[in-house]
């Protein structure tokens, strides 16, 4: 992990404010009942394909990275995901740079 | 004069429809004196197997439908090709920027003559670059650039992609190359010959293809393995009984766990049954009657034409071929499009139905509902004994549903008995 990378409790706050917008036009979840160990699956997030799709765009977005890793896609706890974000970050990023 | 064709189809994990669709022409062409060699080769190495090279080194990445597991549900929900597109990254410029290097590579070493693609749109932009003419084949719908337009039967106001348009991402690295931008991503599979394998009958009910020169109707492509020996199998198979043949593609989640209840109604019905099982493992674990034989890997002209009546999963090359050859349809759709084909191929012509659709809840939240055809509403969309019973009771009893396929198929075999592809493609290359 490069000395850039954000710390973990960073990673998840921001994490948490993905979520709270991804259920927010659904079934709004306040901040403070997201906590590390919360699993996407179960109350309060319970979160179906198409919530997990929008956190997976929301996190590249607020991230700048991209979710190729299929792992992303199996994780259990806002932890993983926290986890993985941070993992992902300190690896090398691919195909940047422009043509020409 | 022999030419050099890359095949590039569609890579990105599910459905084989595209491969065996570039397999279909590659072999035609190659019988006619050209070379053709492929981008890309299926997991099971189908591509090698039918001795086409396999050129380049295609990026590894995530699956088209990455897989959620349970969070994925049964039902894989994708309403425009733009959305195909985004569920494999090319929201990311970086992402079609890595994929178009890959492509470039490919065709600075290859030096091909025409690049034939299938629903690839880096190989189209890096054969625009380099000036290589692009030969397109595709179903209808990748070439529509309808809102909503492969799921059709929603309103447009329904329906929330989870992603980003990739059309910026698309635009932007096609700057750095000096290709024009596109309005809408379904223009990038535009070719210099368009080759739509429908019929312009079969699309009279939906909104018409873009104007477009070189845009031609070829019919249904199928692709039946050389090395299959299922004509055999179907040879000792089958007697005076009603015949039915089961498909249910590679592409969709759950489609192991719906082929059981359709094996216990054929045990319990008057007729023979052939099962292609194609890859999935998880079919090792059916319970099969003695009236039933399965193959893998068979290919689907054969056994359609064995059969009475065809249940498959929607797949756009099944339910053509189905019509092809003038058979009935019995559609279980697990994504999106399969959906729209059994509403807009089958059911449309009385060819057959949908033994389920698909609405979107009124619960404020973006998932589905399902209304099977006989049960009604249903939860998690699962098709039981019950209800397959009916319906296939219900098509054998009725012959109307097999004339509907007949009428469809005089039509669509005027389009194919006189088509000769690898004339198509040189003289317009020529």
């Amino acid at each position: 992990m490069s000395d850039e990378s954000p710390s973990s409790d960073k990673v998840f706050e921001l994490i948490r404010n993905v979520l709270v917008n991804v259920k927010s036009a659904s079934a709004p979840v306040l901040p403070e009942q997201i906590l590390a160990d919360s699993t996407f699956e179960e109350p309060p997030l319970s979160m179906d394909s198409l919530d997990f799709a929008q956190f997976v765009v929301g996190v590249e977005s607020e991230f700048g990275m991209i979710a190729y890793d299929s792992d992303f896609f199996n994780l259990r706890t806002v932890q993983d995901a926290v986890d993985l974000v941070r993992r992902t970050l300190s690896a090398d990023s691919a195909g940047q740079g422009h043509f020409g | 004069m022999a030419l050099t064709f890359l095949f590039a189809p569609w890579s990105h994990g599910v459905g084989f429809g595209y491969i065996g669709r570039s397999l279909t022409i590659a072999t035609e062409l190659r019988a006619a004196g050209h070379r053709c060699v492929f981008s890309c080769d299926t997991a099971e190495g189908i591509v090698a197997r039918s001795g086409f090279p396999v050129v380049g080194s295609p990026v590894p990445h995530n699956q088209a439908v990455p897989d959620m597991g349970h969070r994925q549900g049964q039902y894989i929900s994708i309403d425009t090709l733009d959305t195909a597109f985004a569920i494999a990254g090319y929201y990311h410029e970086s992402r079609v920027r890595e994929d178009l290097r890959a492509d470039l590579a490919t065709l600075r070493a290859c030096a091909p003559d025409a690049v034939v693609i299938d629903m690839q749109p880096t190989a189209a932009l890096a054969a625009r670059h380099l000036n290589i003419p692009v030969v397109s084949v595709g179903d209808s719908d990748f070439f529509r650039p309808t809102a909503n337009g492969w799921m059709p039967w929603l309103p447009d106001e329904e329906m929330v992609s989870p992603y980003p348009s990739c059309l910026p991402a698309f635009n932007a690295v096609a700057a750095e190359l000096d290709v024009p931008a596109v309005e809408n991503v379904t223009e990038l599979l535009l070719g210099d010959l368009t080759l739509v394998a429908s019929v312009p009958e079969l699309e009279a009910n939906q909104e018409p293809l873009p104007p477009r020169q070189n845009l031609r109707y070829i019919g249904p492509v199928f692709w039946d393995p050389p090395w299959s020996d299922v004509e055999q199998t179907l040879a000792r198979h089958g007697d005076e009984r009603p015949r039915i043949y089961v498909t249910l593609g590679h592409g969709g989640k759950a489609t192991g766990q719906q082929l059981q209840p359709i094996l216990d109604v054929c045990a319990s019905l008057d007729c023979t049954a052939f099962v292609s099982l194609g890859f999935r493992p998880e079919n090792s674990t059916l319970t099969l009657p003695d009236n039933v034989v399965t193959g893998g890997f068979t290919g689907i002209s054969k056994p359609i034409q064995w059969s009475d009546l065809v249940i498959n999963h929607g797949g756009y090359s099944t339910v053509l071929t189905s019509l092809r050859y003038g058979k009935p349809q019995i559609v279980l759709p697990f994504m999106s499009e399969q959906e729209a084909n059994g509403a807009l191929f089958v059911e449309a012509h009385n060819a057959g139905f949908l033994l389920r659709h698909t609405s979107r809840a009124r619960d404020g939240r973006q998932h589905f509902t399902y209304r099977l055809r006989y049960s009604g509403e249903s939860a998690s969309g699962d098709c039981g004994t019950d209800e397959w019973r009916q319906a296939v009771q219900d098509v054998l009893a009725d012959s109307s549903y097999t004339q509907g396929a007949e009428r469809i198929s005089k039509v669509i075999r005027a389009v194919t008995d006189q088509r000769d592809l690898p004339r198509t493609i040189t003289e317009f290359l020529a």
